[in-house]
């Protein structure tokens, strides 16, 4: 299978248009100014690529980084003629902030009580799933939805999450995919508070280099199989041959210094496109004029490209655009894609004396114009160590691999709620008794205290849930496994005392340990970290159906060779504005799905090769998986139906397949709490009926309302091994 | 405010800023290293620190290379405090 790309979109500080942006980009100019779209006083760096006379429409769903992203989206469909409504076609985002900008204020005001708490329609473009539904009101409908973040790696990370949506959905035509982020108080203040930014325009590679300066934009592309493409007449600008994810599981902030791990995972993806380093031509760097990123990422090139580093070109973009943070790996996968399809690359702007410690690469100094660019790799880094290595090529420069699709096993599971900690063997019980409620009491305590210091709530939920479900696994040695959380509304809360903090003290005195834990995916990160899970790692954010959204990502990067093992849940905390803005809010819709507990569930998802390849326990089988948008699904029927049990996150929600509909239901929330990522509790749940000898064959199932009629559903079967 | 109250603010300070859950505020050496060996600190906990010092007592710790002499050990941090509240 091959992957084209036949239509990409970029808005940035350099322009309305991927071809105006790499135009200025090759002319170099650079995009940095001083930034007007909110009060910068005091702050230490007051420059960033913002976007310009961005229009933001009305209404309660957008906000700037919506905006931003359906300028980009929208051309790259234009672009590659294509339409929702005539095509099955999915949407992937990648973003960290979504509206941030609009509401950051507004939510430190409703933390202090100055302005009173209550879910003000306005609020709908807070969560990260919030673009989707924005987007899918003007570009769609979409029959796929995923909101993908991994701090400053989330646009490469929907690219991935893509590629293993067209592997894996022969009913598939198209997918469209990116990231955006759009400027806020909250980013600009912490990363000042990192001391990570430079006041002037940054240098990356350079020897004086202080840092970075943050932009803002969208990147997108339009991804299709070839076959498809080609049936259609589409005209390939380049393809997508491969997205390699790792977790350095080293540092929240800083990068691994020797660079052998992402080092390591940049070869896979040179490895997984079916190349070797001898056919790369350009590299497009991360490159964020930090004094670490820029070091151990010429290490991770020289360790990747061995003898090859020599003679590649490589340049960072940062200096024209400023860090686009969620949307920089999907903007830079557009540059790469235009610099094979023109053969132009683009130099490294504000570079002076290179950095001796850098001196390994061939930094280009000046644009370059009539290149043969066979292959480019785009890197990105973010918080936590989620790195990403895209690698895009001419059409056709590799021998096409057929997809594989490997069966997915459940080693090991875990649920921690108002009932504490509960492994697989004990979690059938969840779904019996009394009802339970409230928040875990004993957080932490299974937590070296000195290791978690820096752990939030959330992380230590999910680390707490993520040790056990790898000990239910009897994984001794978690390297191999990656980990994917999902979360309704992210730390809401975190963010809204963050800003408060600001507002009352000054940017100055924000907390520059507490910035990194604000990022969705900082529990996977601490998590990673703390376990050392190397595998691939990142966050979705699905309101109430974020735990199965979830564990779709998990099957799916297994069932399509993109990982080997993952750890995949959810996890929720509870909060003032959680409680009483963000859960009411959402909740409309769906009354079943208000928050009323927290809590965090993680299944061990293993190819069952792996699985077997380590002597590992399998408990089930992932018989099936479905999700479907508003459209109707049909699922295989349970084989020995009085042998067979439903377990659904949302109690009322019907299966919608007459020979499921009448099998008998376990109510997963009686023992494991309401939460919106009820989901991952449900499937531990499944997991326990299973391990128990309760059932043979569980149906999981979750969904929630997405407009007055439609749902948004998954379903999952698991069959004792 | 004298040397031993002033110190013994710090390293309470420390403790709570860093989460350094268990230990005992007393038990950190004054003149034993707070990074890399010693305490075991790193980067983030020296920006922290000094948006805490900054906090709490009102005073700036440069950046970059001019705060590691400040930042060797707790009586250096407190020697810093007290020469410049009295500037």
């Amino acid at each position: 299978m091959r992957i084209w790309i036949t239509g990409v979109g970029i808005t940035s500080a350099l322009g309305a248009s991927a071809r105006e942006t790499f135009d200025a980009l090759i002319a170099g100019k650079r995009g940095l100014s001083e930034i007007d779209l909110f009060d910068t006083a005091d702050q230490r760096a007051r420059i960033a690529g913002q976007v310009r006379g961005l229009h933001v429409p009305p209404g309660p769903v957008w906000s700037r980084s919506s905006a931003l992203a359906l300028a980009a989206a929208g051309e790259a469909m234009r672009h590659a003629q294509l339409s929702a409504t005539a095509a099955r076609v999915g949407l992937v985002v990648g973003g960290t902030t979504a509206g941030m900008f609009e509401d950051e204020l507004r939510v430190s005001r409703m933390l202090a009580l100055r302005e009173p708490r209550r879910p003000l329609p306005e609020m709908r473009s807070h969560p990260l799933s919030s673009t989707l539904d924005a987007l899918d009101g003007v570009l769609g409908p979409f029959c796929r939805h995923a909101a993908a973040a991994s701090a400053c790696s989330s646009g490469s990370t929907a690219l991935w999450t893509a590629m293993s949506w067209l592997a894996l959905d022969e009913s598939l035509d198209a997918v469209v995919a990116g990231g955006s982020d759009g400027l806020c108080r909250l980013t600009v203040t912490g990363f000042n508070a990192l001391a990570a930014m430079d006041p002037v325009p940054c240098r990356p590679f350079d020897r004086e280099r202080r840092g970075m300066n943050l932009g803002e934009g969208a990147g997108f592309v339009v991804l299709e199989r070839a076959s498809r493409a080609s049936a259609r007449r589409a005209v390939p600008i380049a393809e997508l041959a491969s997205v390699a994810l790792c977790a350095e599981a080293h540092h929240i902030t800083n990068p691994e210094p020797s660079g052998v791990r992402a080092g390591t995972m940049i070869s896979r993806a040179i490895e997984l496109a079916g190349i070797d380093p001898s056919m790369v031509d350009y590299v497009n760097a991360h490159g964020t004029a930090t004094p670490l990123n820029d070091v151990m990422e010429a290490r991770a090139l020289a360790f990747a490209l061995g003898p090859h580093v020599a003679r590649v070109p490589v340049s960072s973009c940062k200096g024209q655009l400023g860090h686009t943070l969620g949307a920089a790996g999907a903007i830079e996968a557009v540059i790469g894609a235009l610099a094979i399809a023109t053969g132009q690359l683009p130099a490294t702007a504000g570079l002076g004396e290179i950095d001796p410690e850098c001196s390994a690469l061939q930094l280009l100094r000046a644009s370059q114009r009539g290149q043969r660019v066979r292959a480019v790799v785009s890197n990105s880094f973010g918080f936590g160590g989620m790195d990403a290595a895209v690698v895009l090529t001419q059409p056709e420069l590799s021998s096409a691999r057929s997809p594989q699709r490997r069966r997915v096993v459940v080693t090991g599971g875990a649920s921690l709620g108002p009932r504490g900690l509960v492994s697989s063997s004990e979690a059938a019980s969840l779904g019996e008794g009394e009802v339970a409620g409230g928040n875990v009491s004993d957080v932490a305590s299974r937590l070296d205290p000195a290791r978690a210091r820096r752990f939030d709530r959330s992380a230590k939920l999910t680390t707490t849930a993520a040790q056990a479900a790898l000990a239910d696994a009897r994984v001794v040695d978690g390297s191999r496994f990656g980990a994917v959380i999902g979360s309704a509304y992210g730390a809401v809360d975190e963010c809204a005392a963050f800003m408060l903090r600001i507002v009352d003290k000054g940017p100055r005195l924000a907390s520059p340990a507490e910035f990194p834990n604000l990022v969705p995916s900082s529990p996977v990160g601490h998590a990673s970290i703390y376990l050392g899970l190397r595998g691939p790692a990142l966050a979705v954010a699905d309101l109430q159906t974020s735990g199965e959204s979830a564990l779709c990502v998990g099957v799916e990067a297994i069932a399509s060779g993109a990982a080997d093992a993952m750890l995949a849940g959810a996890c929720d905390v509870g909060g003032a504005l959680v409680d009483e803005v963000f859960g009411p809010l959402f909740s409309v819709s769906a009354p079943s799905a208000s928050l009323a507990s927290e809590g965090a569930a993680l299944l061990a998802l293993e190819a069952e090769s792996f699985a077997e390849a380590r002597g590992a326990r399998i408990l089930a089988v992932i018989e099936a998986f479905r999700t479907a948008r508003g459209e109707r699904w049909t699922l295989p029927d349970p084989r020995t139906p009085a042998r067979a049990k439903v377990v659904a996150s949302a109690p009322d929600l019907l299966v919608d397949s007459p020979a499921w509909d009448v099998i008998a239901r376990v109510d997963p929330t009686i023992g494991a709490g309401r939460h919106a990522g009820g989901g991952a509790s449900a499937a531990v749940v499944a997991l326990g009926l299973l391990a128990s000898q309760a059932a043979d064959e569980v149906l999981l199932v979750g969904g929630r309302c997405v407009g007055d009629a439609s749902m948004a559903r998954y379903a999952f079967v698991l069959r004792r091994a | 405010m004298d040397d031993q109250r002033l110190r013994a603010e710090i390293k309470e300070l420390i403790v709570k800023e860093l989460n350094l859950e268990g230990r005992d505020p007393a038990s950190i050496d004054d003149d034993a290293p707070l990074f890399g060996e010693g305490l075991g600190l790193d980067s983030l906990d020296a920006l922290q620190l000094a948006m805490s010092v900054e906090e709490r007592f009102g005073v700036r710790i440069p950046e970059g290379a001019e705060a590691k002499p400040i930042f060797r050990s707790v009586a250096a941090l407190a020697e810093h405090v007290a020469r410049s509240k009295a500037a």
